[in-house]
């Protein structure tokens, strides 16, 4: 079997897990308590109304029905209408999600250009003090919650140093100058040809992506950092040091490319776990997201969002480890080799 | 009289009063206790010894191989003129990678799986020795005329291990090899850069015997063409005899016999040699060796004299007392062994027939007829 036939058969697993994933979340949300056409339309309504709006949505039908019928409409890209917002879920999706995307992305290469060298070079000087000293930051950047460090970034680089912007992703200023293609602010900015605004982007973007990644950047480190010091003791590192070769070569070559190994696994999980985690993130910086516009849908029991966000969500997770096991083919020719010969 | 001097006639690597020792959390080990060793040029020369005796310690000392601390090294090491002790871990690379050259112990692990052969193989040729490139010049190196060149280089070095279909190999990671193709690739990757001197350790016994044996023939045929001095190190008195001019036998992180091959195996002298000679399953007789009773010393806290008395059929108490001398007894021979003083008859030395009767023994295999 080739690698590539390996990876279609891991696509037709991931369509199996999302179908079950939908019907699980389907309902979930069907049969929590509290009656969506209730809260639509708010207490004051009467109970013939409610009774008409239940039957409009079809919440009479039994719950597989409702189940086909909510699939029928998403095959065509139709995910009901949010009770919240009045407007159709997928539209929202498609209006939240490039904003959450943008900052998960920003903060995943914070977390690979910050984590991985400290790995390394914390590997490098194993109980010295570089070591120790990372150690100790990666130690409070896990432990210390991710919202706090949002809201003493603002304190300190929004309030008291006036260098960034607290809040949102653009000033008010450039509302105009830039014109929606993709939604991703950074990308957007620079097809509208707006310099000015670009740079307005990342000034938004740069404190709450790094609040986000702050945990990454913690466990990236540490994961690094211990596979480095593994690799390092390998006969083949041994050897390719007695060799002679340049011992920056041997370490950001030939260590390093083994070491990624676990590291790439560990990005792959952080990367789909932000998806749902940037909501304090979101909230504290009024960032629009698509996790506080997640949350919001759950607390109002928005039920046509709930299951949006989260079958959303859940493509991305399922894509992101799909692309992880891609990844991991090209990194490792064992894993890809294994499968070719495991037919 | 005492053998206390280098016996290699034209030294190109000689070891003189080596000590190393390990700090632990139970104390100080001290495992290589005055090893003198020399390679001259040219020659091909065996430390054996069983495993844990220090063999593997004494040959990572002479590649700084050894993490200090914990390894604390004493003592000197001359390399064509160079004491390399005192050398900055710069220059030591530098001499390190450009002469001398290291066989791992075992070809599955030796070799890194995330790259291809060629890949790892072509930047030892391009690079090898070199370990003051910096990143420009290594990628103004990489990407021109240079690389096709290593890149020959490295397809002749595969024939001449002889490689099966060394183009395909190129372009294959090393877990698509067989461990015979691995050793041999591995052979090659040490022979790129021409050394003088060839570091192998325990090369070829994670093999099967018929490869094993192949790679032992193909070892000493680039001995030969290449001009090698050679210093294997293996627990394999079969393999010290088929490629060696010279002997060591390692016991207890001492060298207690050394002599030439022929000498060492005809006439074994000192009571652990006639021990693992003893030990070699005959394919005649009827009962066979278990080997020598025992085990080895705890370096923690070694015996004070012969660190081999405790398993000595011989032992007395002069031998739990003091170290014995390195008694002179012929031509690059000596044995560090009482029984070897002038002032002992030689009839009372032992014979390995004598050793073998001392050592527990299990009926061998019936070899029928008479």
């Amino acid at each position: 079997m080739k690698y590539w036939q390996y990876l279609v058969r891991r696509l037709a697993g991931i369509l199996v897990s999302l179908i079950g994933l939908s019907i699980i979340i389907f309902t979930t949300s069907r049969v929590l308590p509290g009656n969506p056409a209730r809260m639509a339309l708010g207490a004051l309504a009467s109970e013939e109304q409610v009774q008409a709006l239940a039957a409009e949505m079809g919440l009479n039908k039994p719950i597989p029905l409702q189940y086909l019928d909510y699939m029928r409409g998403l095959l065509v890209g139709d995910l009901g209408t949010s009770l919240e917002t009045k407007r159709a879920v997928s539209t929202d999706i498609v209006y939240y999600l490039p904003a959450t995307l943008e900052l998960i992305t920003v903060s995943m290469f914070l977390t690979v250009v910050i984590g991985i060298p400290l790995g390394v070079v914390a590997a490098q000087n194993k109980d010295g003090l570089t070591d120790n000293a990372t150690r100790l930051v990666a130690f409070f950047s896990v432990s210390v919650p991710g919202f706090f460090i949002a809201i003493m970034f603002q304190l300190l680089f929004g309030y008291l140093l006036e260098w960034l912007p607290i809040t949102g992703r653009l000033g008010s200023e450039f509302g105009s100058g830039v014109s929606r293609f993709t939604g991703f602010l950074l990308v957007d900015t620079l097809l509208s040809g707006n310099l000015a605004a670009h740079v307005d982007a990342w000034a938004h973007i740069i404190l709450p992506a790094l609040a986000l990644s702050l945990a990454g950047i913690g466990q990236v480190m540490r994961i690094t950092r211990s596979s480095m010091i593994d690799v390092k003791d390998q006969d083949y590192v041994e050897a390719e040091r007695g060799f002679g070769l340049p011992s920056w070569l041997v370490t950001y070559k030939y260590t390093l490319k083994n070491a990624f190994i676990p590291t790439l696994t560990i990005l792959g999980l952080l990367y789909a776990s932000l998806l749902g985690n940037a909501f304090l993130i979101e909230l504290v910086y009024s960032w629009p997201g698509l996790a506080s516009y997640g949350v919001t849908a759950v607390l109002n029991n928005d039920f046509n969002a709930v299951v949006g966000v989260t079958m959303t969500i859940g493509v991305a997770f399922v894509s992101i480890n799909f692309l992880v096991d891609v990844l991991l083919g090209r990194v490792d020719p064992r894993i890809r080799l294994a499968m070719e010969e495991a037919t | 009289m005492k053998l206390d001097e280098p016996v290699a006639e034209n030294p190109l690597l000689t070891v003189e009063n080596l000590e190393v020792g390990f700090e632990s959390f139970d104390g100080f080990a001290e495992v290589i206790d005055g090893v003198n060793l020399s390679i001259g040029k040219g020659e091909v020369v065996t430390i054996a010894g069983e495993t844990g005796c220090g063999k593997s310690v004494t040959m990572k000392s002479i590649l700084r191989l050894l993490n200090q601390p914990p390894a604390r090294v004493n003592g000197e090491i001359t390399f064509d003129g160079t004491e390399l002790l005192s050398l900055s871990d710069r220059e030591f690379e530098r001499v390190k990678g450009q002469r001398m050259s290291l066989v791992f112990q075992d070809p599955m692990s030796s070799l890194n799986p995330t790259f291809t052969i060629g890949e790892q193989l072509t930047d030892t040729a391009q690079f090898g020795g070199d370990s003051d490139t910096g990143v420009v010049e290594f990628f103004r190196r990489r990407f021109s005329g240079e690389r096709d060149e290593a890149r020959e280089r490295v397809l002749e070095m595969l024939r001449e291990v002889q490689m099966p279909d060394p183009e395909n190999i190129m372009d294959s990671y090393p877990s698509q090899l067989s461990g015979g193709m691995r050793q041999r690739a591995l052979i090659a990757q040490a022979l790129l850069n021409e050394p003088d001197l060839l570091i192998a350790d325990e090369i070829g016994t994670a093999l099967d015997v018929t490869i094993h044996d192949q790679i032992l023939d193909l070892l000493k045929d680039l001995i030969e063409n290449h001009d090698l001095s050679v210093l294997m190190i293996t627990h394999n008195l079969g393999v010290a005899r088929q490629v060696s001019d010279r002997v060591y036998v390692m016991y207890g992180g001492r060298i207690v016999e050394t002599a030439p091959t022929d000498e060492l195996f005809e006439n074994p002298k000192h009571p652990y040699t006639q021990g693992l000679i003893a030990s070699i399953p005959r394919l005649t007789g009827d009962e066979m060796a278990t080997g020598i009773d025992g085990s080895i010393p705890e370096y923690l806290d070694p015996p004070p004299g012969c660190r081999f008395a405790p398993r000595c059929p011989y032992a007395t108490a002069e031998c739990e007392q003091a170290r014995p001398e390195m008694y002179e007894r012929g031509p690059q021979t000596g044995v560090e062994c009482v029984l070897y003083d002038e002032a002992v008859p030689a009839s009372e030395r032992p014979t390995v027939e004598e050793t073998r009767s001392h050592m527990t023994r299990r009926p061998g295999k019936q070899t029928g007829g008479d």
